[in-house]
């Protein structure tokens, strides 16, 4: 959680600020908290993702770069041992349909995911076509899901 | 013609980009309010969203997760309203141990969450207390903390969570214990009596110098609680009390922030 916050925010101050308010938050809100939809670590990375993308709308602060956030993820699992048993199963399948997307696929993936930026938005920073926005949101996901699918089913 | 038969036409189609923008939490305005409508009367688009969702929120597993600051849970406490001014340094050291244990605790705490009705608990700081609350959830359950005695003293509390049931009585839950005083080491065994006078086993857990803390969900059907006890084989190590004659008394003595929505 707090490598989370910190790969989207780059500020080890903020990430330790947004860490604990998630804690928090998930412990005065685990009567809402619905098993069906999905592990616990999710649930509360959920939070911690939101309060990241509420503060970086709040303080209008520099996100680090998207593809770094990504780069951070396939360097940091494969540099120790850990890492690389973890990379192994779950994590290393979602490296890999993750860095088998186009890279503008990807890119848009991560704008809109981690930074909350909306087609509108990641038309804007990107200089691109609104309609291209939103294909490269919707094929990336979609090609994102069908990966995890076809990982699924090998294990 | 059904909500799925419509949706099976050209109507999906139309919203192919929303549901991706949906499942990542961008959409907005007039297209995310159509496009959840169409959602919740397409059982065919509900479930690509919840894909979808899936496969977004799966990204979350690919940050490498980074161990926080030194003094990341000393910090959380002084927020959770564990940690107040003035606290002493013989004190310190039980009250970050115990934090450690509460927070190690969370995630199994929250996995229990179908039965979850209110939220966790954080004691404020000083040494356990003789006493006793019990307050009422938004819900309808509610919590009730009883101390621990070994001997005449206090070693920790017991907390457990019940819904209003059926003719007015009320299911226990869950339990939750923590003990942070005492020496005692090895596997303790957790033991409830019943209203009805029966006991029933709960589980064991791990008492490490006397400090241990430890949740479990009690089976679905489990009547009041009128005593907890912790146990080592057959000896008793503490007991609580939750007799109904004190069942509905708040105690001014303790603190019990951060507790509901």
């Amino acid at each position: 959680m707090f490598g989370l916050a910190l790969g989207m925010v780059g500020d080890a101050a903020l990430a330790e600020d947004i860490a604990q308010e998630a804690l928090i938050r998930a412990w005065r809100h685990a009567p809402v908290y619905d098993p069906r939809r999905g592990a616990v670590s999710t649930w509360v990375l959920t939070i911690a993702r939101n309060l990241t993308i509420d503060a970086l709308r709040m303080r209008r602060a520099v996100p680090t770069d998207p593809d770094d956030l990504i780069n951070l993820g396939l360097v940091s699992n494969e540099a120790s041992p850990e890492g690389a048993a973890l990379s192994s199963d779950v994590a290393r399948g979602l490296h890999l349909a993750l860095s088998g997307l186009p890279a503008d696929q990807r890119r848009a993936l991560v704008l809109a995911y981690f930074y909350g930026m909306t087609a509108a938005e990641i038309s804007d920073s990107e200089s691109i076509p609104l309609g291209t926005a939103k294909t490269r949101i919707r094929a990336g996901l979609t090609k994102l899901r069908e990966a995890m699918a076809t990982e699924g089913s090998r294990r | 013609m059904t909500g799925d038969e419509m949706a099976a036409g050209p109507e999906c189609s139309r919203y192919a980009d929303e549901l991706a923008e949906l499942a990542l939490g961008i959409a907005t305005g007039r297209e995310r309010a159509e496009a959840l409508a169409h959602v919740e009367r397409c059982s065919k688009c509900h479930s690509e969203m919840e894909q979808l969702s899936a496969a977004a929120d799966s990204m979350l597993e690919v940050i490498p997760g980074i161990e926080p600051p030194l003094g990341f849970e000393v910090r959380l406490a002084e927020r959770l309203g564990a940690g107040r001014a003035g606290r002493p340094a013989g004190g310190q050291r039980w009250r970050v141990r115990r934090l450690s244990l509460a927070l190690a605790s969370l995630a199994a705490l929250i996995a229990l969450g179908a039965g979850l009705g209110a939220g966790w608990l954080v004691r404020g700081s000083g040494p356990p207390p003789v006493g006793r609350s019990a307050f009422g959830t938004e819900q309808g359950g509610r919590v009730t903390t009883r101390s621990l005695v070994s001997g005449g003293r206090a070693i920790g509390s017991v907390t457990v969570y019940s819904d209003p049931a059926s003719g007015g009585s009320r299911a226990t839950s869950w339990l939750y214990m923590s003990l942070e005083a005492g020496s005692w080491s090895g596997t303790a065994t957790c033991e409830v009596r019943l209203a009805d006078g029966s006991h029933v086993q709960l589980g064991s857990f791990w008492l490490d110098h006397g400090y241990g803390a430890w949740g479990v969900a009690v089976p679905s059907g489990t009547g009041p609680i009128s005593s907890a006890y912790v146990l080592s084989g057959r000896e008793v190590l503490a007991s609580a009390n939750f007799a109904p004659a004190t069942a509905a008394i708040a105690s001014s003595a303790t603190e019990y922030p951060g507790v509901g929505l």
